[in-house]
């Protein structure tokens, strides 16, 4: 072995001396010569001498070239894979694992580059060798410890199947984890990890034990381009939205390069399909959204997919959110017969809901569809059996409520119903704080009703820098149901906001308007104002409809599990009909595994605890008697890892100085080095003694010619 | 008949400046020579008596024997009467003609420092009224001219030394055999070469002719080339005297081998010289030739001296 082969092609000039040899024998100068019998004597004398000679000049010439070809090309001696180690030093390869590894052009990323020049270096050690592998991701993981190597194929196999993760890589807590297991040892550490200011810091930081003095390597690929953008987050106004109804998909980028990103591409692909395109411009370290509107003409699970033109990090680059399209909404209202002066104001709602079926055919546009929303009143004590038939109750101001009622509305809401609470001038406000307080359906307590005189100058509006979920973000623009055109000549004011409670939408002066709060599957939308057309124009104004079919939207997506996860969160699913005869969840990149449901209440769901670790698209594969189909969960993990901003150089250079790195950019450049620093193998020197003693000979040898 | 071109002029082998240096030589030449081939000469010829060749002045050592009273008389001077046979000395030059002589490094090759030396000592020789003879050695292809006396015979020494260039294959053990089977008279061998080649036929034949009574002196020629073998690269060595012959080698490690064997071989002369009473001198072709013999010579005389 050599560590320069390279020379080795200069071989071909040890005939040097031989060509030179016979190009003066035949070129000789011609030379009349008188004292030809001295000639003769003296050749006679030294004739058989005089061959040897020659032969043996010429072999120390050529030899003296050839030597100092082999001198600059550095043989080494390396010790067979088969033969017992016996240097007692203890190899330690640190991996990062973090999915900034990933960069780089397919095939040739810096992760496949490292684990290719890991699997050589593992490939030199020899038999009894001892060494460890630690992968670094979120936390080291020591994968392999204090092993002992047999062949270079065992050894390999323990760490073929490592993949990076979805964290980001702390060098510093690795080199820790490493001087404590290893601080009385004599150790070599090979760091295979990527050049992240992220990465590395806090590394020269702590310092390691004096006493502990490992030779480190770092092997570095080089990145030529380290511009990425990528997909933060992808998320539907709605998880649960109506069939041909729009649904507005808002999209987040990132742009974690150092240099402005112009006009980047977001392509979005429905259940597979390409169906649209807008593109983003970033300046360096800016995150920005853009919002498409989708129609979903078929009912049933979807998922959509948000995805960037390749640049250097393709692991950021998409991210899917799933979507549950139904063709029908029911909404219940509460009315009780007895009651009627008091449920006055749902009735109110009812006639404008029913006045605007018969004006559906006279508008354009899905927003004014009333056919897939059902609203269906629901009269005298509730029952799982009345509020089982719809997805959404809405409770006005004017509804009288029992303990009994409340209990019925938590237990609804418990197992996924969605709660419209909609307190207008009229309501019982130490009612609705007992009743539901108690059962922990108030976002919110109410303090008091306000009332202004309608149609004066006090009232309040809705601001429209308030949206702050997806949801209502749609009404930001003026389009239909800009609720900010809304005018509220009399309100609610409420205490400050219950634990886990959401304002979603605020008044101009900052006080909620509207409240979310989840509860177990279902979820509670606490309005500040009633849906009576007495004290605002909610449901008065045919321009609002598409407020309030959002907020029955929103209040019903509590019925289904979350279609948009983060990593490690469990994936749900509720199974309304009959169970399906086998049940698996897919996880992007794995085998699918079968899941057995579980009772939940009255129902059956099926829950996956674990959830995905990793980013992308998980699925359950529901087979059913009549045929199949998958219910999709879009896994959105945070992009931690994105930026691929190199360590200072200055750091760098500090960094190598103090922990005496040496830092190569290719397995053959780490494997010279190796080579060059591991004493005893290298025949350098022999070589040049042999040189030298060559051009001795062959000068002494023409010394004494003379 | 056709006249040959000559390979180098007369004077570049002996030339005005070369005489010119000569003539303080020929004194010492002359007397030293005259007095130690005489003293050499009259204790092998004791009680012969020869021929009256001239007269020269007295001079401190002279035997009284051989005063010319009588025209010492007239002259009022002492003369001595000089003999043919005590004074002449048959000096024969024997140059390496093979064609490893022509090698040369940024100047005069072997062989035409050879030639040069050939005319000097000729020149002196005849200068001297000695018998000087010229061998050019080489394989089937010696020349042989034979000993005179005469002054004009220094020409043709000249002549011939001038006609040819080195370029045969070595031949100088079969021409010393000659020599000595020739039965030639005694005298001087002097042989110029540069010993490149196995030295022991050489070296039996150099030592007959010692033991016959010649007195031999071998005057070598290096070439700075051949002897440092400044060479640090491949080299295909061709032989000069034998073109098929080469030899390609790194000479780095051959470097040390050779100059060994180099100095062994001059060191093997200088050995077998000192063994033989032989006479052995040895210069660079750089060097100036004059300077080369004049040392000679002195030394040639300290020592009849000593």
């Amino acid at each position: 072995m050599f560590i320069n082969p390279i020379y080795l092609y200069a071989l071909p000039l040890g005939l040097i001396p031989i060509i030179i040899y016979y190009l003066m024998r035949y070129r000789s100068l011609k030379v009349v010569w008188g004292a030809n019998y001295v000639l003769e004597r003296a050749l006679e004398r030294l004739k058989k001498q005089l061959y040897l000679d020659q032969i043996i000049l010429l072999a120390l010439r050529t030899l003296v070239c050839l030597g100092l070809v082999l001198l600059f090309a550095r043989p080494v001696a390396r010790q067979h894979e088969s033969v017992v180690s016996s240097t007692g030093i203890h190899r330690v390869i640190i991996l990062d694992g973090s999915y900034s590894m990933r960069a780089g052009e397919t095939g040739n990323t810096r992760w496949d580059r490292s684990t290719e020049a890991m699997h050589e270096v593992v490939k030199t050690w020899g038999r009894g060798e001892k060494w460890s592998f630690l992968l670094i991701g979120k936390e080291p993981e020591w994968i392999v410890d204090s092993a002992i190597v047999e062949t270079p194929e065992t050894s390999l196999e323990l760490i073929r199947s490592i993949e990076t993760s979805e964290s980001r890589a702390s060098l510093a807590k690795s080199l820790e984890a490493a001087a404590a297991k290893f601080a009385n040892e004599s150790v070599e550490l090979y760091l295979f990890v990527d050049d992240q200011a992220s990465t590395w810091d806090g590394a020269g930081e702590n310092a390691l034990p004096s006493a502990w003095n490992p030779s480190i390597y770092w092997m570095l690929p080089p990145l030529g381009n380290r511009d990425n953008i990528a997909i933060t987050s992808v998320r539907f106004a709605s998880e649960r939205v109506l069939m041909d109804h729009p649904c507005r998909l808002f999209v987040s980028a990132r742009n974690f390069g150092p240099k402005p990103v112009k006009d980047a591409e977001i392509q979005i692909h429905m259940d597979g399909a390409f169906s649209g395109r807008e593109t983003i411009s970033l300046l360096p370290g800016q995150e920005g959204a853009i919002h498409i509107d989708l129609n979903f003409d078929e009912p049933g699970p979807h998922h959509v997919t948000a995805r960037l033109k390749t640049d250097v990090l393709i692991f950021d680059n998409a991210l899917s959110a799933g979507i549950q399209v139904d063709n029908v909404m029911r909404v219940g209202v509460l009315r009780s017969a007895q009651k009627q002066n008091k449920f006055d104001s749902s009735w109110d709602f009812l006639q404008i809901a029913g006045r605007i079926e018969k004006m559906e055919d006279e508008y354009d546009g899905p927003l004014f569809s009333m056919g897939q929303i059902q609203f269906i009143l629901i009269e005298g004590m509730l029952t799982p059996e009345n509020l089982g038939q719809v997805d959404t109750v809405v409770v006005d101001g004017g509804s009288s409520l029992t303990p009994a009622d409340a209990i019925q509305l938590r237990d609804f809401v418990r197992q996924g119903g969605g709660l419209v609470l909609a307190p207008d001038e009229t309501v019982n406000i130490s009612e609705w704080n007992e009743l539901l307080g108690k059962v922990k359906l108030l976002p919110a307590r109410l303090r008091k009703p306000v009332v202004e005189k309608l149609g004066g100058t006090r009232f309040k509006t809705v601001s429209r820098s308030s949206f702050s979920e997806p949801s209502f973000r749609s009404f930001e623009t003026e389009e239909d149901g800009d609720v900010s055109q809304a005018k509220f000549y009399s309100w609610i004011e409420f205490d400050e906001p219950e634990g886990g409670a959401t304002v979603l939408m605020e008044f101009a002066d900052l006080q909620p308007f509207l409240l979310r709060q989840s509860q177990n599957l279902g979820r509670v939308l606490l309005l500040a104002a009633g849906l009576n057309g007495r004290g605002n124009s909610l449901i008065v104004r045919e321009f609002f409809f598409p407020f309030l079919f959002r907020l029955f939207a929103e209040a019903a997506s509590g019925g289904i599990y979350p279609r948009t996860l983060k990593p490690n969160e469990a994936i749900g699913l509720r199974l309304k009909d009959k169970t399906p005869r086998g049940i698996s969840l897919t996880i992007e990149g794995r085998d699918p595994k079968p899941v057995t449901p579980q009772k939940v209440g009255s129902e059956m769901h099926v829950i996956s605890a674990q959830g995905s670790p990793a980013t992308g698209l998980a699925s359950f594969l529901l087979l059913n008697p009549d045929g199949s189909n998958r219910v999709y969960y879009g896994i959105q993990g945070p992009r931690v890892d994105s930026d691929l901003a190199p360590l200072p150089a200055d750091e760098e250079q500090t960094l190598t100085e103090k922990l005496k790195l040496a830092k190569v950019a290719t397995w053959q450049e780490l494997d010279n080095l190796l080579k060059a620093q591991r004493s005893g193998h290298e025949w350098h020197h022999w070589m040049a003694i042999a040189v030298l003693a060559c051009l001795v000979g062959a000068g002494l040898m023409e010394w004494r010619f003379v | 008949m056709a006249k040959t071109q000559n390979i180098y002029e007369l004077d570049e082998v002996l030339s005005p400046e070369a005489k010119d240096s000569l003539k303080h030589l020929e004194l010492y030449a002359r007397r030293k020579v005259d007095g130690i081939l005489h003293g050499i000469h009259a204790s092998r010829r004791i009680g012969v008596s020869t021929d009256f060749d001239h007269h020269k002045e007295y001079q401190a050592g002279d035997p009284l024997k051989h005063m010319d009273w009588k025209v010492s008389a007239r002259q009022e001077r002492y003369y001595v009467k000089r003999f043919i046979e005590d004074s002449s000395l048959t000096v024969r030059l024997v140059v390496d003609r093979s064609a490893s002589m022509l090698q040369s490094t940024d100047g005069p090759s072997k062989y035409l420092q050879a030639c040069r030396m050939a005319a000097c000592l000729g020149y002196l020789i005849l200068k001297e009224k000695d018998s000087a003879g010229l061998v050019l050695a080489a394989e089937d292809e010696t020349l042989w001219l034979p000993a005179k006396s005469s002054s004009t015979h220094l020409v043709t020494i000249l002549q011939n030394l001038v006609a040819k260039d080195a370029a045969a294959p070595d031949g100088l053990q079969p021409c010393l055999k000659a020599i000595l089977d020739r039965a030639e008279r005694k005298g001087l061998i002097v042989v110029i070469s540069d010993l490149m080649f196995d030295p022991d036929p050489v070296q039996r034949e150099l030592a007959r002719l010692q033991a016959y009574g010649h007195e031999v002196l071998i005057l070598q020629l290096r070439d700075e080339t051949e002897e440092e073998f400044p060479f640090n690269r491949w080299i295909e060595f061709g032989d000069l005297e034998n073109a098929a012959t080469r030899h390609r080698l790194d000479a780095i490690p051959l470097k040390k081998i050779y100059r060994e064997e180099y100095q062994a071989l001059i060191g093997d002369w200088k050995t077998w010289s000192k063994k033989y009473n032989a006479h052995f001198v040895s210069a660079l072709t750089s060097e100036h030739i004059e300077t080369a013999l004049s040392e000679y010579l002195v030394w040639r005389h300290r020592g009849h001296q000593e």
